[in-house]
């Protein structure tokens, strides 16, 4: 031993039994458990997460993904097997109860979340939705998913290009005849956040009249209803430690047809009252990935009535001082 | 059976009731499904009366749906629009179908609401196109009805 490491030693000492000392409370074994399973606790402070219910306009849903101990209980591997959980606590911590090898994954997970945290990196998003007939279909996307690499267990038309191959193919789909692309504004969040974004117009409609009596008077009050018409996009991401980059996102597309439809009302008033009977059409498009940085997954389902919904779903890591 | 048609169209009745003769799920049948979507007003009754006929057969009513629909056919036409919860889970397939490449054309399942407010009601739609770990597709159609 040199003279350099033995001065060392007892910082060193003092780190590991410092590291011992804060084991146990992190994690524990779970008392009589035939499965060896344990209690883990994960401090996600430094993340600065926000997943509360946050700011939201009149009339908007609520988010549409669902919150963090489910984002990583559909990554994490091992999965989490029956009577094993993950939970938050109190906003700030993840509560593991499973096997040694889920506690493992889910500490490591946030520990590389908060080194790329701390290093100021964030994912960029790129989401469309394409809608388009089964001959579009056949004569673009067909020969596409067929010459990707093969995904077995796939149930649905699936495959992960690089930037490249996602180039050629939108540029194939913008001179195709028969699509409708929808496309969200591109997206910047850290990582485990869950980011939302809403772009439209909310729809105020009479929905209703409320009848009250003044005096001998009665009188009909509007009752204002709001449809939302336009688009909404939620995403959450990590980077594991493979160096991938595991995905949720949500994109909804909601239309409300112009002109509102009305009809008359007889509440016996000395005049028929108006209310309008508006009719919407959303879809919604919940997926998951795992995907290489600067990847994109491409995935399709048909209709029954033939028509293909399919969506694309690119995400990049980037420094923020970093040029798009 | 009546001279008017009791959803206000008589090949839309026709069908129907060729449905419940055969001992088909109405919600089975493309055309009635196109149908309903176009005429949102029908979907309560329609969906009722799917659910009662659903409820006899499995109380061990007689299989001759014709009968059933006698006694039923009368009723629908005076039922008011009180909430119906109805979820067709229609699993075409879903048991059956090759995991890979996808069922074309595939519905996952459908399911009808009506929730009513005041004079008002918003009936909702729902479509799953596709419903998969990775993917799930949805297709919600509302309208506002009167009651």
């Amino acid at each position: 031993m040199t003279r350099a490491h033995a001065a060392r030693l007892p910082a060193t000492c003092a780190a590991v039994l410092s590291a011992l000392a804060i084991a146990p409370a992190q994690r524990m074994p779970v008392p009589d458990d035939d499965g060896g399973r344990m209690v883990q606790l994960v401090d996600v402070r430094p993340l600065l997460l926000h997943d509360g219910p946050g700011l939201r306009m009149k009339g908007a849903p609520p988010p549409r993904l669902p919150g963090l101990a489910e984002f990583l209980g559909a990554f994490a591997e091992p999965k989490p097997g029956a009577g094993d959980a993950i939970e938050v606590l109190g906003g700030s911590h993840v509560c593991v109860l499973g096997p040694p090898a889920l506690c493992d994954w889910v500490a490591r997970t946030v520990a590389e979340a908060t080194r790329r945290r701390e290093a100021n990196e964030l994912f960029d998003f790129e989401i469309r939705m394409l809608r388009l007939g089964d001959d579009t279909y056949k004569a673009v996307l067909a020969p596409f998913f067929a010459a990707a690499p093969a995904q077995p267990d796939a149930e649905h038309p699936y495959c992960i290009v690089v930037q490249d191959q996602l180039g050629a193919l939108l540029l194939e789909l913008k001179n195709a005849t028969g699509v409708e692309m929808l496309q969200a504004p591109r997206l910047l969040t850290a990582q485990l956040n869950r980011c939302s974004l809403q772009t439209g117009d909310f729809v105020d409609y009479v929905r209703d009249f409320a009848v009250r009596r003044n005096g001998a008077a009665a009188i009909a009050d509007p009752i204002v209803d709001r449809a939302f018409d336009g688009i909404r996009a939620e995403v959450r991401a990590v980077s594991l430690a493979d160096d991938r980059i595991a995905v949720e996102c949500a994109f909804e597309h909601a239309q409300v047809q112009r002109p509102l439809p009305t009809s008359e009302l007889d509440l016996g008033l000395q005049q028929k009252v108006t209310i309008q009977l508006p009719r919407m059409r959303t879809v919604a498009i919940e997926q998951r990935a795992v995907l290489p940085d600067g990847h994109a997954v491409v995935a399709a389902s048909q209709c029954e009535d033939g028509e293909w919904f399919a969506t694309i779903l690119r995400v990049q890591r980037r420094l923020p001082d970093q040029p798009r | 059976m009546s001279d008017h048609p009791l959803f206000g169209d008589a090949a839309f009745d026709a069908r129907l009731q060729r449905c419940l003769d055969d001992g088909v799920d109405p919600l089975d049948d493309r055309a009635i499904c196109d149908w309903l979507l176009e005429h949102p007003d029908a979907l309560p009754a329609v969906a009722q009366l799917r659910e009662r006929l659903q409820g006899m057969a499995a109380a061990g009513a007689p299989p001759a749906a014709a009968t059933a629909r006698r006694r039923l056919v009368p009723r629908i036409a005076v039922l008011s629009a009180a909430t119906v919860a109805l979820c067709g889970m229609l699993l075409r397939g879903a048991g059956s179908a090759p995991p890979t490449p996808a069922p074309v054309g595939r519905l996952v399942s459908w399911s009808v609401h009506q929730r009513d407010s005041g004079h008002s009601a918003a009936v909702t739609a729902h479509r799953a196109v596709a419903d998969s770990t990775r993917l799930r597709i949805r297709v919600t159609d509302t309208w506002r009805i009167l009651r």
